[in-house]
């Protein structure tokens, strides 16, 4: 059953990570509303990708609450985990498209366990639908590395829209790409919250990607949230950490 | 006061600690469905075809420098009609699946850890997890299922390359019928000389699998740590088949079978 519309649907408390002696995240807190786009604003190394892979629990905090869907991520056995990953799709920052496969066998990937349960023309017409919504329909049978950095992230977007997700998280979707580009792939975010009533977390330092999707603001800095807030509100803060990504 | 273990010694028992704990860890995964039929199958194709032209020149050129070295001296004895019966008990019980394996080391090794490798540094082992896949099983287990079963297919083609490596060597120098070598090659063979070097060829191939899935999972520092894990990966590979060779040795001697 869908979440209801306003209702939080990620919410991460007083979590704290580090790696070695470095602490990245510090008592991080955050939350996302059903059919929101929440943007993570913050500097290279600021553990703005650690956070993303909290939520989808590729990394073990060291204390804290990363909760999805109501559920406690670092308790969930490796079932429930998969449960709940079902319903979230992952756009890497290099796209993470399988390069020993085709732009199909890579959508088709995250239904391999559905496709004997679903008739094949099922999964062709989810395959055919996904790569409409990203703008790039007939690309199902190239591969990763006859593609460009733009299409890559169009085909990363593909797949994590694939299974119908509730919440896609996006890290440094514009990243590596030219500012035409990297505008066309933001307002193609605000096309699938539209077009797939999905709510987001996207992380990025691109403030024109920020302008564009955000519905709220995050900013992070030294592994606290430093300032929260919509884009305008942002725009008129003194706080010099915020200031110095909107000036 | 405690006292540190040097370096060298904490990095080879850190090795052998995470290699062990691959190793449980494909036994505890391997059983267990989904059976991943498509990509074991794809990847032992992939194994097997990649190999197919370095071991076919490799076994049919240690086929006949074995025949050219040990030709002189068999003769010099008198026992030069021995050469098509020695070069077949020395390729097929030893030679044969030890150089093979030691090729398939480098050249199937070194690809699994640079492949794995790769795709941990661009996050597709990540984006495997997050698609609700178990990676390891399905990269992991696959691969060294693959190598498993095709090391032993590999050394069996070798074997026969090899001899008729030898057989052109027997031609180089001396004049023997194809009929007469190979007859004299079957006679001299047993069920004994076979079978041990066929079992120890299942090992040789889970061992380069193991290591090749090991490194490549554990690379760490970008593109150089790829490098780096493919070298290493060779290295144990080669050492490990090297000591697999002896204990296999040592075995077949308990029970009588050399």
């Amino acid at each position: 059953m869908n979440s209801p519309e306003g209702s939080t649907i990620i919410r991460v408390e007083h979590l704290i990570k580090s790696f070695d002696e470095n602490v990245v995240l510090n008592d991080f807190n955050v939350s996302l509303e059903k059919g929101k786009n929440l943007v993570i604003l913050g500097r290279s190394g600021s553990g703005k990708s650690v956070l993303l892979k909290c939520i989808m629990g590729l990394e073990k905090p060291d204390s804290g609450k990363v909760e999805v869907f109501g559920k406690n991520i670092p308790e969930l056995n490796q079932k429930n985990l998969d449960a709940i990953r079902k319903k979230i799709g992952f756009l890497f920052q290099g796209s993470a498209l399988y390069d020993s496969m085709t732009v199909k066998e890579n959508l088709e990937f995250p239904m391999r366990q559905e496709i004997n349960k679903n008739s094949r023309n099922e999964i062709d017409e989810r395959i055919k639908k996904a790569l409409k919504s990203v703008g790039l329909p007939g690309t199902e049978n190239m591969m990763p590395t006859e593609l460009s950095g733009g299409m890559k992230k169009r085909i990363g977007l593909a797949r994590a829209i694939i299974r119908n997700p509730e919440i896609i998280l996006y890290d440094e979707p514009t990243a590596g790409l030219d500012p035409v580009t990297g505008k066309e792939i933001s307002h193609l975010i605000v096309e699938i919250q539209n077009q797939y009533n999905t709510s987001a977390i996207i992380i990025t330092h691109d403030i024109s990607c920020a302008k564009i999707a955000a519905n709220k603001i995050v900013v992070l800095e030294n592994g606290i949230c430093k300032k929260e807030g919509t884009y305008d509100e942002m725009l008129k803060s003194d706080d010099k950490a915020v200031k110095q990504f909107f000036e | 006061m405690k006292r540190k273990l040097p370096k060298p010694i904490q990095q080879f028992l850190l090795e052998v600690a995470g290699i062990s704990k691959y190793f449980w860890r494909f036994w505890k995964e391997v059983f267990v469905p989904p059976y991943e039929m498509n990509e074991i199958t794809r990847q032992a194709y992939s194994v097997g075809f990649k190999s197919m032209p370095l071991v076919s020149v490799t076994a049919f050129i240690m086929g006949l420098v074995i025949v050219i070295q040990s030709r002189p001296a068999l003769i010099e004895f008198g026992a030069g009609s021995y050469i098509p019966s020695m070069s077949a008990l020395s390729i097929i019980r030893e030679v044969g699946p030890l150089i093979t394996a030691l090729v398939c080391a480098g050249n199937i090794g070194s690809s699994i850890s640079a492949e794995l490798g790769s795709m941990k540094v661009t996050e597709q082992i990540d984006s495997m997890e997050v698609s609700g896949t178990n990676p390891f099983k399905f990269l992991a287990v696959s691969r060294i299922i693959a190598c498993t079963i095709m090391i032993p297919v590999i050394v069996i083609y070798a074997d026969v390359i090899s001899l008729f490596g030898s057989y052109a060597g027997a031609n180089i120098k001396g004049e023997i019928s194809f009929n007469l070598f190979f007859a004299q090659v079957f006679e001299r063979l047993s069920f004994n000389d076979v079978s041990p070097a066929f079992i120890k060829s299942f090992f040789f191939g889970f061992s380069i699998g193991l290591i090749g899935c090991y490194k490549g999972f554990t690379s760490t520092k970008g593109t150089e740590g790829v490098g780096k894990a493919a070298n290493s990966s060779v290295v144990i590979s080669l050492f490990l088949v090297i000591l697999l060779d002896m204990v296999a040795v040592q075995v077949a001697s308990i029970f009588n079978i050399i």
